[in-house]
């Protein structure tokens, strides 16, 4: 533009003397406003998208959410929104929003083939306890399970562990957030024995580069990339580094933009690490002092099923992968093999994948040997189109930002890593290099996982709500850490089932096998969500089984449940999620919600009251329970222990979960309201606030475990924008394990990974244990050795291209909200497939045209795209999962890592055609 | 059946669809069929056929300007963008063109003064130029297709005087 500059002069006079009065007003000690002119009321809240957690002035008029405005005391966001955020109020109020229960009925009474009817709530609770009593009866706890969600509220998310784990003595529950950070909480748990990133969003402005792995911030934490997009254009010397498997708009600000071949993250992070072992620029103090080196089995397969029963014809060769793999030449040089020979591995550790021990340096530097720039560059070069030279060039210049003691880097990742069949191992690899060089737990440096979801943190991971987990990282597998979970929620010994139940997408494949048959979908789209859907939506409705799906719009997963029950959202209920900085943030109910909505957590507490003691907590078969203190298989009868505290066989799961004596003394209404309603409160018909006492009693968890959260009221005060745990004598902690910020950290030591798990370790060499006597490692963390491995579907001849899947800015998850808001849907109204032009090309595709996607597992049909926001590499295709209508997951492929059960989407093997002229290949 | 016949017949089970998600009587009045939940009506073991996207291809100027939700709201962009991207640290063509503070009929919407202030470093001044924070336009401002929306929304709020509103965005 030729007069740009001009403008931009013009623009320095005039708009300085602009009046700072229509700026945004201060606020700061005003959240709860009441504005005289409008009658609007505003309080604070936080936004119901991603996981950054941007914080809300939410304006109300008479029962309506009317506006929403980014709130400029947060820190997280400064006032700013994305376009999703600002959507916080029209998604409560799309025209089908479901306002009664709906349950499949043939004459008046349930029919798994009938057509949804509307009825009583109490009809619904009915028909959903007649079923799951049935289930129960044959099955036991391991037939019914709930999938959750990392959008459940705090509060939600607890009263679904306790209600599933304590009353129903089940351990499967799993969240959405499986799929989504999973692999990151295995690496934490093993790198550094505790869950959540060491540092905060404050990084941003503190260090000097920033490097997104497989993280396209720029649309899918739009205003933590508004924050590094604003150092960068005030800091001239910040450096931006993007690593992608295709470009993105975060490579159009990044100085330098990587694309990469999909799952070669892996050997980059082990080049990167062996420059920084050959120049030695490894921080030795740093090291020597608080970590030690580890590793563990390759041969550990990829988390699909053991066995190619259910498998479709054309899925056998890839399943056939999990038992024996041939190695690629590139795998075998990475792993120190003879790359002249073919190796046939099989995969015998699959069921122990996550087994480790420690290893010398020595070890450690002998196994990055292979992993030259010459090797790496060659395997890692993920465009066709770019020279070797340049590859190597932006390869050798990572490496150096890295190696600079004098530099401070963050690393974010998000589903690129996480969402990997080797996901646990990147992530690891993340924390090995910020080790290596002591660039970890500093204001300015660290690696710093991402979360998808706005609660995956705070509800999901530190609540508990996965098939293996108890609240504050503690696990169902461990004696202690049961004892001391019935010891808080006042249970008799041996309730609990030490057997951890079915992770999400093994709940899906015990569907299809008919070992669960009672299923409660909370906060969550798992039909539309999981990979390789085409098996899911046939045994929903195929098998004998009975899926309640709680929900604010009739999504996909509505479509194939049997029981569908209108829930409350967002500002319709009470609530607090936790983002990806370990950032509390709590609301409150704002406008009622619609009809008969109610809340999940009414939902889960009113349900529990159809439950006698008698009924649960008697012996009950749990298939392959074998546990110390246990009998094989079999969970103990309590109700005799239960007596003694009191507890008849009449007794329910209500009084002794949920309507405790403690609970019932949290008394509603509770001058923290401020004047709010509490629909929970009020459709129960109780006098106790129950969001408040669940939050306190689950708080006990954590408090006095580096887990501290502050009192449930001190979030709602007029000067708090959420707290960053732990929150120890009221104040917040924004660097963990490190002394000058960290109150855990034992005086004097500087640094101290004090996280408790997994710290007992044998010793080994990089082909196994040598030494089987478990060795301490307290306060220390632990660098990876993890190797290049290659995935277990690539492109082939038949189908030659990779598939890539992922979110778009516009659109939230599933979309079963954003595309109910007419702008957002306007503006990204159908999924496409992206695809190189030459790529479409030689398919005879033009833009806008239709293909047919297929994969071993399915296919499904897309309009193309040429252009528009990514860049696509020739040889891979994007497409985003937010549109039902574009069934992407009936085509991806559900292997996981093996260590954290997460799927990868972001890589299977697909061919894409044109459909045949009219008359010819129909829909099918 | 034809395809009209069969888009004749979900029309009408989509209206009696919202009849019944509506109608908070205690007696069903209708029966609803699992293919008309949702967006992608039929079957979900069908493949549909989505539609073909229509973006914008105005130039600017030729459309009227777009009415924010509600007030404060980001204004969604009027005209095509495809030639003006991509926003890069050197070159940001909205801002070039929207960078005006006073407009006359036919100008550019100006960037309003609330975009100059940065709200991290120093909230109580306007600044010189466009905040970093608020770069990439297309964050907030999007363009739009002429796809039409798959379901209605009840959200809508008459007008209301500014004054005293908190507001981070001033039109």
């Amino acid at each position: 533009m030729d007069n740009g500059v001009s403008r931009r002069e013009l623009l320095k006079a005039s708009v300085a003397a602009a009046a700072a009065a229509t700026v945004g007003l201060p606020l700061a000690g005003r959240p709860q406003l009441l504005d005289a002119a409008t009658g609007w009321r505003w309080d604070k809240g936080v936004c119901r998208f991603c996981g950054v957690g941007c914080g809300l002035q939410v304006a109300t008029s008479g029962d309506r959410v009317v506006a929403v405005k980014g709130d400029p005391d947060n820190p997280v966001n400064r006032g700013l929104l994305c376009v999703k955020g600002y959507a916080n109020a029209q998604i409560l109020y799309g025209e089908d929003r479901l306002t009664r229960p709906l349950l499949r009925m043939k004459n008046g009474k349930f029919d798994k083939r009938g057509d949804f009817v509307p009825v009583s709530w109490e009809r619904a609770f009915d028909e959903m306890e007649r079923q799951f009593k049935r289930v129960y009866r044959e099955l036991g706890p391991t037939g019914v399970g709930i999938m959750g969600s990392g959008q459940y509220t705090i509060q939600e998310g607890y009263a679904a562990v306790k209600l599933l784990k304590a009353g129903w003595r089940s351990n499967n529950l799993d969240p959405n957030a499986r799929h989504c950070m999973a692999s990151a909480v295995a690496a934490f748990m093993q790198v550094f024995g505790i869950d959540e990133p060491a540092g905060s969003y404050d990084d941003i402005e503190l260090t000097d580069t920033v490097v997104t792995w497989g993280a396209n911030m720029a649309e899918m934490h739009p205003m933590l990339w508004a924050r590094v997009v604003d150092q960068r254009l005030a800091d001239p010397d910040y450096r931006v580094f993007n690593l992608s498997v295709f470009g993105n708009r975060c490579s159009e600000i990044a100085d330098v933009d990587v694309v990469i071949a999909p799952q070669t993250d892996l050997a980059i992070w082990n080049y990167i690490a062996r420059e920084i072992v050959e120049r030695g620029a490894v921080d030795r103090e740093f090291v020597d002092a608080h970590c030690v080196f580890a590793t563990g089995p390759s041969d550990i397969g990829y988390g699909m099923r053991p066995t190619d029963e259910f498998a479709f014809e054309a899925e056998r060769d890839t399943q056939g992968q999990e038992r024996v793999r041939l190695l690629t030449r590139a795998e075998a040089i990475a792993q120190r093999r003879d790359p002249a020979i073919a190796h046939q591995v099989p995969q015998a550790s699959a069921a122990a994948a996550g087994k480790h021990w420690t290893i010398g340096f020595d070890e450690f530097r002998r196994a990055l040997a292979p992993y030259t720039l010459e090797f790496v560059a060659e395997l890692s070069k993920g465009d066709p189109d770019e020279p070797l030279e340049s590859h190597k060039q932006k390869l050798r210049q990572l490496a150096d930002q890295y190696a600079d003691p004098a530099r401070k880097v963050v690393s974010f990742w998000t589903m690129g890593f996480n969402q990997h069949t080797r996901g646990t191992w990147v992530n690891e690899q993340a924390y090995m290099v910020h080790l290596l060089t002591g660039k970890q737990a500093r204001p300015g440096s660290g690696a710093f996982s991402l979360t998808g979801q706005p609660s995956a943190c705070g509800t999901a991971r530190e609540v508990g709500t996965f098939a293996h987990r108890l609240p504050a990282d503690m696990v169902v597998a461990d004696p202690a850490h049961r004892r001391r979970a019935e010891e808080i929620w006042k249970l008799p010994p041996g309730t609990l089932n030490p057997k951890p139940g079915s992770h999400i997408t093994q709940m899906m494949r015990d569907l299809e096998d008919g070992s669960l048959r009672w299923l409660w979908v909370q906060v969550n789209n798992p039909f539309q969500a999981t990979a390789n859907a085409n098996h899911w939506i046939r045994a929903a409705r195929e098998m004998d089984c009975f899926i309640v799906v709680s929900d604010a719009y009739p999504s996909l997963s509505c479509k194939v449940a049997d029981l569908i029950l209108p829930a409350a959202m967002i500002f319709e209920k009470w609530g607090a999620y936790g983002n990806s900085e370990r950032r509390t943030q709590m609301w409150r109910q704002q406008v009622p919600p619609p009809g008969e909505a109610r809340s999940d957590l009414w939902q889960m507490i009113e349900f529990s009251k159809r439950f006698k003691l008698s009924e649960v907590w008697g012996a009950q078969p749990v298939p392959g329970l074998a546990a110390d203190g246990f009998e094989a298989g079999r969970l103990p009868d309590v109700t005799a222990a239960a007596r003694r505290s009191g507890y008849g066989p009449e007794t329910t799961l209500y009084d002794v979960l949920f309507a405790t004596p403690a609970a019932r003394g949290v008394r509603w209404p509770d001058p923290v309201a401020a004047g709010r309603d509490n629909g929970t409160v009020s459709t129960a018909g109780i006098d106790w606030f129950p969001e408040k006492a669940l939050f306190e009693e689950y708080a006990a968890f954590g408090r006095g475990h580096a887990h501290d959260l502050a009192p449930f009221d001190r979030y709602y005060d007029d000067d708090v924008r959420g707290l960053r745990w732990p929150v120890v004598d009221g104040k917040e902690t924004v660097w963990r394990f490190n002394e000058e910020h960290d109150p855990y950290v034992a005086r004097g030591s500087g640094f101290d990974f004090y996280g408790p798990a997994l710290k007992s370790l044998p010793r080994g060499d990089l082909d196994g244990v040598t030494d089987p006597a478990p060795h301490g490692l307290p306060g220390k963390a632990k660098i990876f050795f993890r190797p290049y491995a290659a995935p277990p579907e690539v492109p082939d001849e038949e189908y030659d291209l990779w598939l890539s899947t992922g979110r778009v800015l516009e659109h939230w998850h599933s979309g079963t909200m954003t595309r109910r808001v007419p702008d957002l849907h306007r503006a990204v109204p159908t999924a496409q497939l992206f695809i190189h032009p030459r790529d479409a090309a030689a398919r005879g595709l033009a833009q806008n045209d239709l293909a047919w996607i297929e994969s071993r597992r399915g296919r499904i049909q897309a309009r193309v795209e040429t252009g528009g926001r990514n860049r696509v590499p020739r040889g891979l295709v994007f497409v985003p999962w937010f549109d039902e209508g574009v069934f992407i997951n009936k085509v991806t492929l559900d292997a996981t890592c093996p260590i954290s059960k997460q799927t990868d989407f972001k890589k299977c093997a697909v061919k894409v055609y044109k459909p045949a002229a009219a008359g010819g290949e129909e829909a099918t | 059946m034809t395809a009209t016949g069969r888009g004749r017949i979900l029309a009408a089970a989509a209206l009696a669809l919202l009849a019944a998600l509506a109608t908070a009587q205690d007696e069903p009045s209708v029966a609803i069929p699992e293919e008309e939940l949702g967006f992608a009506k039929g079957s979900v073991f069908e493949v549909p056929v989505p539609p073909p996207v229509s973006p914008e291809s105005s130039d600017p100027g030729e459309e009227a300007r777009l009415a924010p939700d509600y007030d404060g709201s980001p204004p969604r962009v009027p005209h095509a963008v495809a030639d003006f991207l991509p926003i890069t640290r050197d070159d940001n063509l909205c801002v070039d063109c929207h960078g005006i503070t006073e407009a006359d009929e036919g100008d550019p919407t100006p960037i309003p003064p609330s975009h100059y202030t940065d709200l991290r470093r120093a909230p109580d001044r306007v600044g010189e130029s466009v905040a970093g924070a608020r770069w990439v336009c297309l964050s907030c401002h999007v363009p739009l297709t002429g796809a039409e929306p798959p379901v209605g929304n009840r959200f809508a709020v008459a007008p209301t005087p500014r004054a005293g509103v908190p507001a981070t965005d001033p039109p």
